[in-house]
């Protein structure tokens, strides 16, 4: 392995992020519009939540990938592998946040909500004005250690071939057969770009369970 | 573009005996690879009570573990490996790589109830004359690891999840089995819906275990 080999590595991780960036972006919108829905949607709206979560949560990514991969040309959709591979993705990781931010909603009091409705707000008010900003609080460490998971989810792309941080390892290590640098220097940047994320969601969830108890 | 929208559940049915090697063989993985993590996050958390080197070793051998994807641990395993002229099956690298990984989320949990664990408890240890390890032994891991159990049940299903990755190794367990089975046929979508029932079936089982385990295991205080 040399520097040529590194660079080529370091241009696969950037691709590795940028999918976990727009991973990310999408499985917040899911989990945030998913969670707020079954909170405030009534009850039928509620269980078709939970049973899409209790679906996504119970089977494992890679097989989501091979379902969004399949399942979209069986019903007659034509995409890339690339959009495929950000589909799986985010939906799984939009059901674990849709978990974070029911979690968050459903702590809160009752009594704010009743409160909130007896002051004549609009379900949505009551939602933007009380209750987001307190189970913001609430989800934020959680959401944070979602993060990594997300990044780490990206490896599994590979599978279908998508160019990431994982097949390009791969691709070095069956050329250059020096195995254990590759996938030592694949472990190194992947470690660099997970931990701060795992840290801060570590130190996140101290401050805030220091806060209340 | 409605006229090929035909599900073919036949396929399914027909194909549906070959499964029950593949779901053995995952719950072989399942089996061996949560014993061997259970054992080594045992091993971890303490290590990481410890002090120095030993605390070191164990804290930066769970942190790269938690931080890093399972898919490159095993295929560092399964590529690696030979390299230092350690051949092992693919089947055993891939129980190797996972209870590796998931050893590190053991410790975590581990650490976690065992520092829950009242001062009191381990002070009292050492007033009635026991030695710091022997109080550790007898007082507060045995508690500690009761008071796991809730948490390691939730790893252990996310550990089943996690056995379909050894497919990309070639270990014929559900994936790889629904992967050549999808090969051979126009059915790929329904091979991959059928083993997505299969996986949820399985892990709805084990949820019902485990809820039974711990509520047997539940200490009234």
């Amino acid at each position: 392995m040399n520097y040529t080999d590194l660079l080529y590595l370091f241009d696969a991780a950037s691709k590795t992020m940028m999918m976990a960036i727009i991973a990310i972006v999408m499985s917040t919108f899911v989990g945030v519009i998913g969670g707020v829905a079954s909170v405030l949607g009534g009850r039928l709206v509620e269980m078709l939540v939970l049973a899409a979560v209790y679906i996504l949560r119970g089977i494992p990514i890679l097989v989501q990938l091979f379902l969004v991969y399949f399942g979209l040309p069986f019903f007659g959709f034509r995409v890339s592998p690339y959009t495929v591979a950000i589909i799986a993705i985010s939906l799984h990781m939009g059901a674990l946040v849709v978990e974070v931010v029911r979690g968050a909603l459903v702590a809160l009091p009752k009594q704010q909500s009743e409160s909130g409705l007896a002051l004549g707000m609009t379900p949505l008010m009551l939602m933007i004005e009380v209750l987001a900003p307190q189970a913001l609080r609430a989800a934020l460490p959680p959401y944070v250690s979602l993060i990594p998971i997300t990044i780490k989810a990206t490896s599994l792309a590979s599978v279908i071939s998508i160019w990431e941080l994982t097949l390009a390892s791969k691709e070095i290590a069956n050329q250059t057969l020096a195995t254990f640098e590759v996938f030592g220097a694949a472990f190194a940047i992947y470690f660099v770009i997970c931990f701060p994320f795992t840290w801060f969601g570590r130190r996140l969830e101290q401050r805030y369970t220091g806060y209340w108890q | 573009m409605n006229s090929h929208l035909r599900f073919d559940l036949n396929y399914i049915l027909r194909h549906l005996p070959d499964f029950v090697p593949a779901i053995s063989m995952a719950l072989q993985i399942l089996a061996l690879a949560s014993v061997i993590a259970m054992i080594w996050g045992t091993i971890l958390a303490l290590a990481r009570l410890g002090r120095g080197p030993i605390y070191w070793a164990a804290t930066g051998y769970i942190e790269l573990f938690r931080n890093t994807p399972l898919l490159v641990q095993i295929y560092f395993a399964f590529f690696g490996l030979p390299v230092f002229g350690i051949f092992l099956s693919s089947f055993t690298t891939g129980v190797l790589a996972i209870a590796a990984q998931h050893g590190a989320f053991f410790a975590e949990i581990l650490r976690g109830t065992i520092q829950s664990i009242q001062t009191q408890q381990r002070e009292a240890g050492l007033a009635l004359g026991m030695m710091p390890n022997q109080t550790m032994r007898y007082v507060i891991l045995p508690q500690a690891l009761r008071n796991a159990i809730p948490a390691s049940g939730n790893q252990v299903v996310l550990l089943l999840q996690d056995t379909a990755l050894v497919s990309t190794i070639g270990v014929y367990e559900i994936t790889k089995t629904a992967h050549s089975l999808a090969e051979r046929s126009a059915a790929s979508f329904e091979m991959f819906v059928a083993i997505g029932v299969i996986y949820l079936i399985i892990s709805g089982l084990m949820s019902v275990i485990l809820r039974g385990i711990e509520g047997t295991c539940r200490v009234v205080r």
